[in-house]
């Protein structure tokens, strides 16, 4: 019952050059999914099982770095609110790690063109308090920032204080 | 412990270091970001003449400016550098990407919601603006705007505030038209386009309304944001053979004389390709009214609206109090929309002359350099 992973709906999902890009309105959110996370992505549907997800990665990972790509994924989008609660197990997602992937794809697998999943945080441009007609007395702060938080598993309190960015203008 | 210390006194001077920046610099800056700027709302913008050393001192300015997708659009695929900062401009590209879809979501449910309530919208600026762009990623925006019947602002304002509309920021009153422009609401309804959106149709402002009405927005703000100016430009090289150049810039003075600058503007710093019938209407600018973009630019980039730098500056400096006051003072750009007044080269003594008035108050001039809000009106 918790290994039927499905995206939740009101998500707003763009192709764009090869990538996947994904709004998320309640948090004002959007991630940017490469290509094998977003293959991954497209089989969560609610239906088709963890197991039956990892049979279906490209041919070209052994079965067991297969597996371990699809849990790799699915934690990134358990852990960035992206799936439907319930629809899996926390625990499902979270044992490895992408550096301990890359250690066991090891240099073969990356010279065999293996991408691992890779989803990437991308916050808001702040630009605009300074250009906005309607929000003259806003005070404008930072520039806009990208962070890349999942590539090296920061904690998720590096991102606190960020949530309401949004864009005005 | 020592190389700490004049660490932080290396901090201390990059920070303070804009706000006494030079004007020389900040026009070879506004030059730079205007020069890659130039066509870069083409689906093939052409090739950029600016050096790698240039485009790296002007992109943290543009990466807080929504020009920043479209910077990036006309950096990619250049292969004689690598430029550092460009990525952080493609993740704009991929954010604005996908907040348009959002946005497009946005606007089909506030249209269903204004028709339920028997209120036709017509729409402008925002998407009306980025289907122009080859990708609406190009042209990010926030606000909705739309212009409804005399008498229904208030209405449609309810029928918005009451319904389920995600925090969309709508905005019904927009001073270029219900202040600086004289059509009336049935003309301008007439002549309105019925365009596919979504999974319907929106109504949106006449091509030549619409690029009278973007013009005077922009010089309303002093073009304090560049992407106005491409906005100038996307629409003036949109304008077919059938574009009214005559009921575009209209009759009212001095309305038509800025509409004239605006356009000279887009095509002296953006290289916009004005149409030749166009070529009557457009008017000669004055001599400082570049500059005066130029440091728009810069200062809105730097700055934005946190006037904060004007306390700090004068607490660092008390000396420092006039040049202070003069940096705060309305720009002659939106100074000239507000007097209704044309864009000459009068317009920096006429400053000049109601500075004097103001300087000799000095309750007015304390005022002006401490006061969050930038000075609004001149006596």
């Amino acid at each position: 019952m918790f290994d039927r992973p499905r995206v939740r709906r009101e998500l707003i999902v763009k192709e764009l050059a090869g990538e996947l890009l994904v709004y998320d309105e309640v948090s004002t959110k959007a991630f940017c999914l490469n290509e094998s996370a977003a293959v991954v992505w497209a089989m969560c549907d609610g239906k088709t099982t963890l197991a039956e997800m990892a049979g279906r990665m490209p041919s070209t990972l052994d079965a067991a770095i297969g597996a371990d790509c699809v849990a790799l994924a699915i934690a990134r989008f358990h852990e960035d609110g992206l799936l439907e609660p319930g629809s899996v197990e926390p625990i499902v997602a979270v044992e490895v790690t992408r550096a301990e992937l890359l250690a066991r794809v090891g240099r073969a697998g990356l010279a065999a063109g293996i991408a691992l999943p890779l989803v990437v945080s991308i916050v808001a441009p702040t630009a605009a308090k300074a250009y906005g007609t309607r929000h003259e007395d806003d005070n404008h702060e930072e520039a806009p920032e990208v962070e890349h938080l999942h590539e090296d598993r920061r904690p998720r309190e590096h991102n606190r204080g960020r949530e309401n960015d949004k864009i005005e203008f | 412990m020592k190389t700490t210390k004049s660490n932080s006194k290396r901090e201390l001077v990059a920070r303070k270091a804009p706000s006494h920046e030079s004007s020389v610099d900040a026009q070879h800056l506004g030059r730079t970001i205007a020069c890659v700027l130039a066509g870069s709302w083409r689906p093939k913008p052409p090739s950029l003449a600016a050096s790698v050393d240039d485009i790296e001192r002007v992109l943290p300015l543009v990466a807080r400016t929504h020009a920043a997708a479209l910077f990036w659009w006309r950096l990619r695929g250049r292969t004689d550098g690598k430029i550092s900062g460009l990525e952080s401009l493609r993740d704009t590209y991929r954010y604005n990407a996908v907040y348009a879809e959002h946005q497009e979501a946005r606007l089909a449910s506030l249209v269903r919601l204004l028709r339920a309530a028997a209120i036709e919208p017509v729409l402008l600026k925002g998407w009306n603006l980025a289907r122009r762009y080859p990708s609406t990623a190009l042209r990010p925006y926030e606000d909705i705007d739309f212009i409804v019947r005399d008498g229904d602002a208030s209405r449609a304002e309810r029928v918005v505030a009451e319904g389920d509309t995600s925090g969309a920021v709508v905005d019904f009153v927009h001073e270029e038209i219900s202040r600086f422009d004289a059509a009336e609401w049935d003309d301008m309804f007439a002549r309105s386009d019925r365009v596919t959106f979504a999974d319907g149709h929106v109504r949106v402002l006449s091509a030549e309304d619409h690029l009278r009405a973007v013009a005077i927005h922009g010089l309303k703000h002093s073009f304090r944001n560049p992407l106005w100016l491409c906005d100038i430009a996307v629409s003036v090289e949109a304008a077919g053979d059938d574009f009214d150049w005559a009921r575009c810039f209209g009759t009212l003075h001095p309305q038509s004389q800025w509409i004239g600058c605006a356009i000279g503007l887009a095509r002296e710093l953006l290289d916009c390709n004005v149409p030749p019938r166009a070529e009557p209407y457009v008017s000669a600018l004055p001599r400082w009214l570049i500059p005066a973009v130029f440091g728009m630019w810069i200062r809105a980039a730097r700055h934005g609206l946190d006037e904060r730098w004007a306390v700090r500056e004068f607490l660092a400096s008390p000396a420092s109090l006039g040049s202070i006051v003069a940096r705060r003072w309305p720009d002659p750009i939106s100074e000239a929309l507000r007097r209704n007044i044309p864009l000459s080269e009068k317009n920096p003594w006429q400053r000049r002359l109601h500075a004097l008035a103001f300087m000799l108050s000095p309750k007015r001039l304390s005022a002006a350099a401490f006061r969050k809000k930038a000075v609004r009106s001149v006596p």
